[in-house]
């Protein structure tokens, strides 16, 4: 089987013909061999005690005569023409066991003696016997006269000669199988030549096709393919149809593959984006294209390799979450990305997974917002400024109260010390003490200023929100209370850290709190309704998200407006009043730091302000540089 | 490679131009071994290949040797018969009942010249002694005969046997004891073929006697209206197929066939046909009682077309049985005439001095001078064949007779493969009593 299995195709139809030729031949060789002999060995006995008979008939009454002439006559007339083959010698007896005729012409055999004849003997005898170097069947068959018997004719039936006709009867069959199997030889060769060469010609055409390029089939091999096949329109014929069909079909779709391969990588190459090709897993950079290698100043032969992560302030958490599929996913937006030389920039980061080389990978592409980052902070110091800019008179009055008090208690030492007077060391201390605490709380005041007007970098910091409250109360509580408002802080002490900026983050409470204030001052003046104000301001946690509410009983926002309030330029104040970006501006830090913002007001008493920031886990800490 | 290597390669070669003769397999780079190895890339499918060949070549080499059973092989060194003092030789003839006249006639003629020899000191210092049988020209008698001769007389060979049907039936015999018959008195063409180097025929064939009769006939006479009368036996039908034989060199056929039972006179049914058809010939195949009636009871019916016989007629009894009635009947021979018009030659002067002193009543025969020359080739070939004679020695001797001069005017001849020896035919006719050479 094993020698079987290792032949060709062609081999295999060839070997089973013959070996099956070779098997039915060998069983009918046996089979008639096995028939033969014991049918043709009965059949000569038949014929000899036949041919036995019949010159016992013709010869009963010559051997009442004892004419032996005519007995030698008939026994010579027994073996005329082929029976001389099966008739070796044939004699006739009378019944005393004398011969009166035999036809041993060439001489009695020697040790030979016919067989005793007996009266009561009934058919033929038949024994075998050896006569001189012959074997023979010795048929003895009596002469009757009436019931008693009076002589017997005998006779040898030549064995050899039916071993001779079995002999040429085998060697005809088997020279008849040997030519069966000799033309089966040819025809299984042919039959296997014929189903296995379109077969080999199709796989040296195929192997042709590997080995070059199957877009551009092999004439030679194809021409030969199609003259093995002929006009054959066999199962062979039709698979190579199917073949020939399939490859066209495939040198097509390559062909448009090739095609769109060469889009793609166009536009990987020359896109407007950095792109990179990330392992899933490892995150180490595959591929990048040349305006990535541009924009973060590496050789892209420095970037492949080296962990994206590495490249920016990106949490492999990001890339964690569920891609739908082929769509490309926002990760992380105004994420920091640091050039080789240390230069920051803010990048959005897009992914969507990929097949790259039997790999799994993550196309990345990143969007420089750097630019953009820089025009949202000059944004908010701009209204940061409009803002203060309306809030100096308060501000003025503010540093001019303690201006006031160092100019009182300065004059009065002035004064004491033209009328010569001594000053009472207590008073003295007394006023020294004021006039230290007076400046210090001006300075206090223009030192929180400069704080807030400060203009703010983007950048992601562990804070607490509490002292941004804090600070935002101190700006503008006084003056809330000097138009009759009160600032209520409700403060959750036990807050959890967020990621955010401080001076964005008392930019966002300062804008709410103004807001709040002037809804407050429309309500009064519209309305007339002089109930006093109040602002509150909450913090709090909820489900894990750090919670910032603030509350005022001012005039509310009207439902029509609820949903417009967000966008840029909106303003329900009186032209020159304000610019329209004081909520969108809150509504950018707040998603700048993955936060939500929402409103829920009842017109005419008031609206709350609710802004959810998710809470910094220290844990991360971890895998962020 | 294994060691099969160089006998595969041829075999593959003559395989494969069967392959290429049936067209189709088109050119192939590389060369004959290579193909071999790529239909048979493995040695055992190779060796299996060969077997088959092998096996095929064998049988079909068995199949062309057999299927050979020559009749009448040449014998061996048998030296049966022959002792220090005599060499025994059997003979089966009709001396008594119809045909007697011929046997005895053989005999005499044969013996005129054994008894010389004998005479004369024997050949080799040995005696021929001729050991002859009765069979009254009945071929059981004679097969019996011959058996006898062979197993209990142990003879040497086997000479002078007269008639068709007798000899024709002991074919076998001498083909199974493969003995030497010498000098039959028929011209029977199953003694002649297939050729069998055991018979041994001295006279003419009645193919060539009927054959020189048709033409003196049909070329000489421009008799086209032939009959043919003959024995219903072996000696009748050879002799019908020479006649038809001979008849259709002309395009002619035997106008009508008249046939009798040998040993009876009963003639007249063919007669009746062969009167019939109106015949100008009749070719007439038989022995001198029945054709003697044939022709007395035509001619009694004033029917008188030329009769001619054959030789085995035995012309001189013929000659005497018809008397006057027998003017103008024509016999073919195959040795001249022993009496008047013969006494010219000196072998017919020999036969006669012979026949007068060891047979003094008997009167010179056509028959009888057929028996003498008989026994002048046995003791001829006797002699040649030497002191260590044996049965192979003794062919051997005759084939070596050639242009042997019997004093006849015609030459004998044997040789390899020939076994036929005189070849001329004579005519004579009944003239007042007596035959007559024709010219």
């Amino acid at each position: 089987m094993k020698f079987f299995s290792k032949l060709t195709l062609k081999n295999k139809i060839f070997v089973s013909c013959l070996g099956f030729t070779l098997i039915v031949s060998v069983l009918i060789a046996l089979f008639t061999r096995a028939l033969l002999i014991g049918s043709l060995t009965g059949e000569l006995k038949q014929r000899g005690v036949g041919i036995a008979q019949g010159v016992a008939d013709g010869s009963r009454v010559f051997i009442l005569t004892r004419n032996r002439a005519e007995l030698t006559a008939l026994a010579y007339d027994a073996r005329l023409g082929n029976r001389k083959k099966v008739v070796l010698y044939l004699l006739i007896t009378d019944k005393t066991g004398e011969i009166l005729a035999h036809t041993f012409t060439t001489g009695f055999p020697r040790a030979f003696a016919p067989v005793p004849v007996r009266d009561t003997e009934q058919g033929a005898g038949i024994q075998s016997m050896t006569v001189g170097p012959h074997s023979v069947f010795h048929v003895s068959v009596p002469v009757k006269e009436g019931i008693y018997t009076i002589g017997s004719v005998q006779i040898g039936l030549d064995r050899a000669h039916i071993e001779s006709l079995i002999a040429r009867l085998r060697l005809i069959f088997l020279s008849f199988l040997s030519v069966v199997t000799l033309i089966f030889f040819f025809l299984s060769h042919r039959l296997a030549l014929y189903i296995t060469r379109p077969v080999t010609s199709l796989i040296r055409y195929t192997d042709t096709l590997t080995q070059e390029d199957f877009r551009f089939p092999a004439r030679e091999e194809m021409d030969a393919l199609s003259q093995t096949l002929g006009k054959r329109e066999d199962e062979i014929a039709k698979l190579t149809g199917s073949f020939m069909r399939m490859t066209g079909q495939l040198a097509s779709s390559t062909d448009r593959l090739m095609e769109s391969q060469k889009k793609y990588r166009s536009l990987f190459q020359s896109g407007p984006n950095p792109i990179f090709v990330i392992h899933r897993r490892s995150f180490e950079i595959l591929d990048a294209n040349p305006k990535a290698a541009e924009v973060f100043g590496y050789d892209r032969e420095e970037l492949i390799g080296t962990s994206l992560l590495a490249l920016g302030n990106l949490d492999d958490q990001a890339f964690a979450g569920e891609y739908p599929q082929g769509r490309s996913v926002v990760i992380s937006s105004k994420v920091t990305f640091f050039r080789k030389d240390k230069g920051a920039l803010f990048v959005n980061v897009h992914a969507s997974p990929a097949e790259y080389r039997d790999k799994d990978v993550i196309i990345v592409a990143t969007t420089d917002i750097t630019e953009l980052v820089e025009k949202d902070s000059q944004l908010i110091q701009a209204s940061k400024m409009t803002n203060l800019e309306k809030m100096s008179a308060g501000i003025a009055h503010e540093i001019n109260q303690p201006l006031n008090a160092i100019k009182m208690g300065s004059e009065y030492l002035v004064m004491m010390h033209e009328q010569e007077r001594a000053v009472a060391p207590e008073d003295l201390d007394m006023v020294l003490r004021e006039i230290s605490a007076q400046v210090t709380r001006a300075s206090e005041i223009v030192g929180r200023l400069k704080s807030f007007s400060r203009k703010a970098e983007f950048s992601r910091e562990v804070i607490s929100i509490n002292p941004c409250v804090t600070a935002v109360h101190k700006i503008i509580g006084r003056q809330l209370a000097l138009q009759g408002m009160a600032l209520v802080l409700d403060l959750d002490e036990a807050i959890p850290f967020i990621l955010a900026h401080n001076n964005r983050m008392e930019q966002v409470i300062f804008n709410l709190a103004t807001n709040a204030r002037d809804a407050i001052n429309e309500r009064i003046e519209t309305i007339g309704d002089i109930q006093n104000g109040r602002i509150r301001i909450t913090t709090f946690t909820d489900r894990g998200m750090v919670g910032l509410r603030v509350e005022d009983n001012g005039t509310g926002i009207p439902p029509e407006q609820a949903d417009a309030i967000f966008d840029s330029f909106f303003t329900t104040k009186e032209m020159g009043e304000g610019l329209g970006l004081g909520l969108p501006i809150v509504q950018g830090i707040v998603r700048d730091y993955n936060g939500t913002v929402s409103v829920d007001t009842t017109p005419g008493r008031g609206a709350a302000f609710e802004i959810f920031f998710p809470a910094h886990d220290p844990e991360q800490e971890v895998t962020h540089p | 490679m294994n060691g099969f290597d160089i006998p595969c390669r041829v075999l593959y070669c003559s395989e494969m131009q069967v392959f290429y003769s049936r067209g189709q397999c088109r050119e192939r780079r590389a060369g004959i071994t290579s193909w071999a190895r790529e239909i048979f890339p493995e040695s055992a499918a190779r060796g299996m290949i060969l077997a088959i060949w092998v096996v095929v070549l064998t049988m079909g080499m068995a199949i062309m040797g057999c299927g050979t059973d020559a009749p009448g092989t040449f014998p061996g060194e048998n030296r049966t018969g022959i002792s220090d003092t005599e060499i025994r030789i059997g003979s089966s003839l009709a001396l008594g009942g119809h045909a007697g006249y011929l046997g005895t006639q053989m005999l005499q003629g044969a013996m005129s010249y054994i008894n010389h020899i004998n005479d004369e000191g024997g050949i080799h210092g040995r005696t021929i002694r001729l050991i002859a049988m009765d069979d009254g020209y009945d071929p059981t008698r004679c097969l019996f005969n011959t058996q006898q001769l062979i197993l209990e007389k142990q003879v040497f060979c086997l000479f002078s046997y007269v008639g068709t049907p007798t000899t024709v039936r002991i074919i076998p015999l001498i083909n199974e004891a493969r003995i030497p018959l010498l000098g039959m008195f028929t011209g029977a063409n199953r003694l002649r073929e297939p050729v069998n180097p055991l018979l041994i025929n001295i006279r003419a064939s009645y193919y060539q006697e009927i054959n020189a009769a048709v033409e003196l006939m049909v070329r000489q006479k421009g008799l086209d209206r032939v009959a043919v009368f003959y024995q219903y036996d072996e000696y009748g039908f050879d002799g019908l197929r020479g006649a038809e034989i001979a008849l259709k060199q002309y395009g002619l056929k035997p106008v009508a066939k008249g046939t009798y039972v040998r040993g009876t006179l009963d003639v007249s049914d063919g007669l009746e046909k062969i009167l019939d058809a109106d015949a100008q010939a009749v070719v007439m195949i038989g022995t001198y009682d029945s054709c003697a009636r044939f022709i007395r009871l035509a001619k009694e019916q004033n029917f008188s077309p030329l009769f001619y016989n054959v030789s085995f007629v035995g012309a001189t009894e013929l000659a005497r049985r018809l008397g006057r009635i027998g003017e103008g009947v024509v016999v073919s021979q195959v040795v001249p005439p022993p009496a008047a018009g013969g006494k010219d030659l000196p072998g017919i002067r020999e036969y006669t001095a012979k026949l007068k002193q060891y047979y003094p009543g008997a009167s010179p025969s056509f028959v009888g001078l057929e028996g003498y020359i008989n026994a002048r080739i046995l003791a001829e070939a006797l002699d040649r064949a030497g002191r260590d004679i044996t049965r192979a020695g003794f062919l051997t001797a005759v084939e070596s007779i050639r242009d042997f001069d019997l004093g006849i005017a015609n030459p004998l001849s044997f040789g390899k493969g020939d076994y036929q020896g005189l070849d001329q035919v004579y005519f004579t006719k009944i003239h007042q009593g007596k035959l007559v050479r024709l010219p």
